[in-house]
C-alpha cells in the first residue's frame, strides 16, 4: 500500500502540472489515471530501491544527484558539437572502436545507471553489460589511438566515481 | 533598466534557440550521412539531445517564471532520462543480434 501510495502522489501532482489548472473534472480523471499507474508499476520501481540511508546523507545525495545531472547535459553539449562537426565535414574522419572498461561498481543500481547515461558522455555509446566479468562494453565514435581510448577509459572513470556516490 | 534585461533575456533565448536549431538540423544530416546503425545512434543521441535540450532553454527564458516552465523543466528532465535509456537498449538490440559497424577500426568483444 505505500509503495502505491508513493507512486500515486507524485504521478498525480505531474498530472496537476501538465494539466495546468486545479479543478474536480482534473482531479477525477487524474485519480483515475494515477491509480492504474501505480497498480501497474508499484512492485516493478521499487524492485532495487534499498533504504539505508538517514535523513542527513539524503540531502548529500540530491547534491550529487545535481552534480552528475550538470555533468552529463555538459558532457552531452561537448558531444553534441563533435558528432555535428562530423555530420558536416566532406568527409566525416571519424575512427569507431569498441572497447571494454571493467567496472568498479559493486551496487546493481551504479550499473544500471551508468550503463544508460553512457550514451550521453563525450563520443561513447554503451551497447552492452557482460555480467559474468563485470565489462561496459562502449562504441566510440572518435578514437584514433589507444592512448587516446586510455584517456576516454579516465573520462568514464570519472562518471563511475560520481554515480557511486549516489548509490554506494 | 527593466527593458534592458527583458533584451538580454530575448538575446539569450534566441542563442539558445538557434544553438538547439542547428544541433536538431545537424542530427538530420548525421542520419543520412554517417554509414552505419552505431554511428547514426550517436546522433541521435548526442545532438537530438542537445538540440532539444537547447530550443526547451530557449522556451524557458522566453516563458519565465510560471507554470509553463514548470512544465518545461519536465520535459527536459524526462527527455534527458527516455532519450539515453532508448538509445542504449537500441545498442543493445543490435549488438546482441550481431549487426555489425562497417566502419570499426578495432573491436574488443571480438577479440
Amino acid at each position: 500500500m505505500k509503495k502505491k501510495l508513493f507512486i500515486f502522489i507524485p504521478t498525480l501532482a505531474l498530472w496537476f502540472v501538465f494539466a495546468g489548472r486545479v479543478n474536480i473534472q482534473v482531479f477525477l480523471l487524474g485519480t483515475i489515471v494515477c491509480t492504474i499507474i501505480s497498480l501497474i508499476l508499484a512492485d516493478n520501481i521499487f524492485r532495487l530501491v534499498q533504504m539505508k540511508y538517514g535523513t542527513k546523507k539524503f540531502f548529500i545525495k540530491i547534491y550529487y544527484i545535481l552534480l552528475v545531472v550538470s555533468t552529463y547535459i555538459y558532457d552531452v553539449i561537448i558531444s553534441a558539437v563533435r558528432v555535428s562537426r562530423h555530420a558536416f565535414e566532406i568527409k566525416p574522419s571519424f575512427s569507431p572502436r569498441v572497447v571494454s572498461i571493467k567496472t568498479t561498481h559493486i551496487n546493481k543500481n551504479s550499473v544500471a545507471i551508468l550503463v544508460n547515461f553512457i550514451t550521453l558522455t563525450q563520443g561513447a555509446l554503451a551497447m552492452d553489460f557482460d555480467n559474468l566479468n563485470e565489462n561496459y562494453y562502449i562504441h566510440w565514435i572518435d578514437v584514433h589511438s589507444d592512448y587516446e581510448a586510455e584517456i576516454k577509459k579516465t573520462l568514464i572513470s570519472k562518471h563511475e566515481y560520481l554515480v557511486a556516490k549516489i548509490f554506494d | 533598466m527593466i527593458n534592458l534585461i527583458n533584451i538580454l533575456m530575448q538575446i539569450i533565448a534566441y542563442v539558445f534557440l538557434i544553438t538547439g536549431i542547428f544541433f536538431v538540423l545537424s542530427t538530420a544530416v548525421a542520419m543520412i550521412r554517417f554509414p552505419d546503425l552505431y554511428t547514426r545512434l550517436h546522433a541521435g543521441s548526442k545532438c537530438l539531445m542537445a538540440g532539444s535540450i537547447s530550443v526547451l532553454m530557449g522556451c524557458l527564458v522566453l516563458e519565465g517564471i510560471n507554470l509553463n516552465s514548470l512544465k518545461l523543466i519536465v520535459i527536459i528532465i524526462f527527455l534527458l532520462v527516455t532519450n539515453s535509456v532508448a538509445i542504449h537498449v537500441i545498442a543493445s538490440f543490435a549488438n546482441n543480434h550481431k549487426i555489425k559497424s562497417k566502419t570499426i577500426t578495432k573491436n574488443d568483444i571480438e577479440d
